[in-house]
């Protein structure tokens, strides 16, 4: 039988305890709810250097440089990297313990997945596993599904809680680190849509495998990685660009894949007069199945040959390609192309396709005439 | 949103089935005439006939059989990875002896 996760409180009260811990909280946009959970649970000062938060735009670029914007990877990179660089040079390994900081950078109500009605942000930990050693860190996109930004700023608190502890007591394990994510939470309240590891305690770890297994255990229904194997997010790949989609197995990808790609590409450039097209891969969890599991060789072996190719992959949970294009329109309001082969166009055309559709064939196709 | 569809060619027949000779059930030839003259169904026109036979499960069972001619079904920079690293349970040809 599964162990039941410790509660937030739990697991705040263990990182406190651990002598071994001592770090800093930067959080901007939804209070100091993680830092909170930390003096809640007490002994904090055991574990706690410094909390901030830089809520003024002219402060915040103070302290971490002027941001394009604020709720972006690069924001979160720049807050670690600062609050990382002053913790190392003032306390080295003074405290005898190895140091962290938690970092965020999160809006409530201001997803574009979710419109008005969701948040979401950057989190990410940089962690030394050694005093004094080489810090590692792991990075996170995540959406907060509340529709009240008070529950909104309570799961952005938890799921920070959650991140210090996978990564300081599930290094070892980054499948139970990611499932640990949503503990106390679940994923009605949080999406985790991007993870990536880097750094010592993680060399062994392909992030190509981390964003299937965000798929697999459920905390998001879209992972993407570009051609070099760099964890990318929606908002960073496709935005305000035109898609053309190619879902496949790419079991391997062959010539016609190619020559569908190009003359699809060729049509859509003279339709729409636009270039700068973002193709994206798209393999569903379903064309990944061997039966009850994923091959974990056999996934990386086709998107080695996708990346040798320059390809975008994307791993989805969607199967009706309706799903997904709505999935899309959240981020680009430029024309979506769907590259297919007769058989899916039959299967398209099928209305057994549609049958969880209230709105059966006619639903299914309505994106079509909506779109631009 | 619109559906780009690639050509194949079926049971034997030389002539491509596209986007605009498939056959569609009768109930649906009038939304599909909409979905075609709207371009919301387009058929993609430039291709290469050549890859029209190619199917990706015979191109799997060729390379793991050890028979060369899926080597001229995928691109060169996958052709190469794939014999390189041995994916996908390649196997080499067998030697004339």
């Amino acid at each position: 039988m599964a162990t039941e996760s410790p509660s937030a409180q739990e697991k705040a009260l263990r990182i406190n305890l651990d002598s071994n811990r001592f770090g800093t909280f930067a959080e901007i946009g939804a209070g100091q709810e993680v830092a909170r959970w930390f003096f809640h649970a007490g002994k904090a000062s055991a574990t706690v250097a410094k909390s901030i938060s830089a809520y003024d735009m002219s402060i915040s670029d103070g302290l971490y440089g002027p941001a394009g914007h604020y709720v972006s990877r690069p924001r979160l990179e720049s807050m670690l990297d600062r609050e990382y660089g002053e913790l190392a040079a003032r306390l080295g390994a003074s405290k005898g313990a190895r140091l962290f900081v938690y970092a965020d950078t999160v809006a409530t109500q201001g997803s574009k997945r979710h419109g008005s009605l969701g948040g979401h942000g950057w989190v990410g930990v940089r962690f030394q596993t050694e005093t004094g050693g080489e810090p590692s860190q792991i990075i996170a996109h995540v959406e907060m599904l509340d529709r009240h930004t008070v529950d909104q700023q309570e799961a952005a608190g938890r799921a920070g809680v959650n991140l210090l502890y996978g990564a300081f007591y599930h290094q070892d394990d980054p499948n139970a680190l990611i499932g640990g994510l949503l503990d106390g939470l679940g994923r009605e309240r949080l999406e985790v849509d991007l993870i990536k590891f880097s750094g010592p305690a993680f060399s062994g770890v392909d992030n190509r495998l981390m964003s299937l297994q965000l798929v697999q255990q459920s905390l998001t229904d879209v992972a993407s990685f570009t051609a070099q194997g760099e964890v990318v997010q929606s908002s960073e790949t496709v935005a305000r660009k035109p898609v053309l989609l190619v879902r496949g197995s790419f079991r391997p990808i062959t010539k016609v894949m190619h020559d569908a790609i190009d003359g699809a590409r060729e049509q859509f450039e003279q339709a729409w007069k636009k270039d700068d097209i973002a193709v994206v891969m798209e393999m569903t969890l379903h064309n990944l199945m061997s039966g009850e599991r994923v091959d974990h060789r056999d996934f990386l072996e086709r998107v080695d040959i996708l990346g040798t190719l320059g390809y975008l992959v994307m791993i989805s949970n969607y199967t009706t390609y309706d799903r997904v294009t709505q999935y899309l329109r959240h981020y680009t309001c430029e024309p979506i192309g769907i590259v297919v082969g007769i058989p899916i166009l039959r299967q398209i055309l099928d209305e057994k396709y549609y049958q969880d559709l209230n709105g059966g064939l006619m639903e299914g196709l309505a994106g079509c005439s909506a779109d631009p | 949103m619109k559906l780009l569809v690639y050509p194949t060619v079926e049971n034997g027949s030389e002539q491509p089935v596209t986007a605009e000779n498939v056959k569609v059930a009768d109930h649906q030839k009038n939304l599909y005439a909409h979905l075609l003259a709207n371009s919301l169904v387009e058929p993609i026109r430039k291709y290469d006939p050549a890859n029209l036979n190619i199917r990706s499960t015979d191109v799997l069972a060729k390379l793991q059989a050890g028979d060369p001619a899926w080597e001229k079904m995928a691109l060169p920079e996958a052709v190469e990875l794939i014999k390189s690293k041995g994916l996908f349970g390649y196997r080499a040809p067998a030697k004339a002896a």
